[in-house]
């Protein structure tokens, strides 16, 4: 073996290794607020979002819960819904309406049931008026998959054209406006299999300046499906994470530290809502809570609520 | 990128048969070289460290190589090799990759030089997905960054479709075979394309742009295997 042939060849290899290195930078993925003493900012990478459930029952404990949150500045939006009864009585939702005068920003859910009315502009007129300082509506959560069963279900197909017609109403009527599309669930890849579908069924045709991308990712294969569609095929949309969560209490801050920056770096999620507030939608307590008992104060607290807060 | 790959195409063509004369010398050590040939048997631990859109990528994988040795040089081959690796991104669904390559490997003192070239295919990791914010002084996301490993494959009658990827890839390692053990370690060129996306949403709606940028993200890799 000739040794020019081998400086020739680690030379190559040299230079080829260096090539395409650029300068590192860092790469922060908390927002930029000054941590304090016991603040969170610095110790886990909390998106300062969460789902907020709208029962009145709860009012009192959401308000201690809240008022809390907001001093760490550890909330800053939540995402909550309505009734199909109250959009169709005009009645405002006393959650939401103290929600908005403690200056959160919300994310108005129009709810499933309303999509199978044949007056979706009506409809969408009166939601958005039920929320004057709203500015950002999701059409539909899980709508293939949450809808028991028993009662009247929708496909994607459907789901599509009714979005559409939504679009094209808040388009002409609404222009400070901007739509979150139906969250997909997380399971397995259904959900990005779905939205992919949807990207088929017409949302590639609807502006990015319009319509942020909204998807529930609890982890698994789903980060990694949902990364495949929104990097191929929704390139030039926003993402939002509109749920995600641990189900047991002492995970909780471990989901924060290790799934939401996968969340950020893989689906370039601009904000995380976390699941929930209080999980007590289907009639009692469950793990997904940041809090419990908010019927019946004093709360019992998580121990990411604590981090949160300041506690620990 | 453009500019490495004359590098790349040069390590691989000063060795490739036909290019320089073989003289008489040269083809004796070669005949000595392949008279172990055979099947070997390698695990290897390989680390790769680069950077695309200023984003700079850490991942380390752990693989199995199965190569055969010919007995002698073939159309100026050694040998091929198949391989499987995984990277280490604790999640057991993703980071898996296949590959194969041909490499030839020249007898030099007491060790042999190997060079290598083909693919690597399989669905990411997510070590090479990077997001980077820039926030206000309140608080307020300003814009970001999103620097990707574009998928330019699919995994057949899975979805959703464009979950996998193929990279070219070059390696350089010292080898040492003796008896039925084999021990290598050795560089990677990785030629990955990326997808670098900027979204700015600090004035009224947001602005995107968008490009790719095929870059070469180096590896080292270490192996110890023996003959079967």
């Amino acid at each position: 073996m000739n040794i020019r042939r081998i400086f020739v060849v680690l030379f190559a290899a040299v230079l080829t290794a260096a090539c395409g290195r650029d300068s590192n930078f860092s790469i922060p993925t908390a927002p930029g607020a000054i941590p304090g003493e016991n603040s969170w900012q610095g110790r886990i990478p909390w998106s300062p979002y969460m789902v907020i459930h709208n029962d009145a029952g709860a009012l009192s404990g959401y308000q201690t819960a809240v008022r809390e949150l907001m001093a760490h500045d550890a909330i800053r939006g939540a995402r909550v819904g309505m009734s199909e009864s109250e959009v169709m009585n005009n009645s405002p939702n006393i959650i939401n309406q103290w929600l908005a005068a403690q200056g959160l920003e919300l994310l108005v859910i129009v709810d499933n049931y309303l999509l199978f009315h044949d007056n979706l502009e009506e409809i969408m007129d009166r939601v958005i008026a039920l929320h004057p300082g709203a500015t950002t509506f999701q059409i539909g959560n899980e709508i293939t998959t949450i809808l028991p069963k028993t009662g009247r279900t929708t496909t994607i197909e459907e789901y599509m054209k009714a979005f559409r017609r939504i679009y094209d109403h808040v388009s002409v009527k609404y222009p400070n406006i901007t739509l979150v599309s139906q969250s997909t669930i997380s399971a397995e890849t259904y959900g990005s299999q779905e939205l992919e579908k949807m990207v088929g069924l017409g949302l590639i045709r609807m502006s990015p300046q319009r319509v942020i991308i909204g998807m529930n990712v609890y982890g698994g294969p789903t980060v990694a499906g949902n990364a495949s569609v929104i990097n191929s095929q929704l390139r030039s949309y926003r993402v939002w994470v509109t749920e995600s969560g641990s189900l047991d209490p002492d995970r909780q801050v471990g989901h924060v530290a290790n799934s939401y920056p996968a969340l950020r770096n893989q689906l370039r999620a601009e904000r995380i809502y976390w699941y929930a507030l209080w999980a007590g939608d289907t009639g009692q307590d469950n793990g997904f809570g940041l809090i419990k008992n908010p019927y019946n104060p004093p709360l019992w607290e998580s121990p990411l609520y604590q981090i949160l807060t300041g506690k620990r | 990128m453009k500019k490495c790959l004359p590098f790349i195409t040069a390590g691989i063509l000063f060795f490739a048969p036909g290019v320089h004369a073989q003289d008489a010398q040269k083809k004796q050590t070669e005949d000595i070289v392949n008279k172990s040939g055979g099947l070997y048997l390698e695990f290897r631990l390989i680390h790769d460290e680069g950077s695309a859109g200023k984003a700079a990528f850490v991942a380390n994988s752990a693989g199995v190589e199965m190569m055969n040795y010919f007995d002698r040089n073939r159309l100026g081959i050694s040998g091929y090799a198949v391989a499987y690796k995984k990277y280490l991104n604790h999640d057991g669904a993703t980071g898996h990759f296949l590959g194969g390559k041909a490499f030839r490997e020249f007898k030099t003192g007491p060790v042999g030089l190997k060079l290598a070239t083909g693919f690597e295919w399989g669905n990411p990791s997510g070590k090479f997905d990077k997001t980077g914010y820039s926030y206000g002084p309140e608080g307020k996301l300003l814009s970001y960054r999103h620097v990707f490993e574009k998928r330019n494959s699919g995994i057949p009658g899975v979805k959703p479709s464009h979950d996998a990827v193929w990279r070219p890839v070059a390696d350089f390692s010292v080898v040492k075979r003796r008896k039925a053990v084999i021990i290598e370690a050795g560089i990677r060129a990785n030629i990955m394309r990326f997808g670098v996306d900027d979204y700015d949403l600090a004035g009224n709606g947001f602005a995107f742009s968008s490009r790719d940028r095929l870059t070469v993200v180096p590896s080292v890799f270490i192996g110890l295997g023996f003959k079967i």
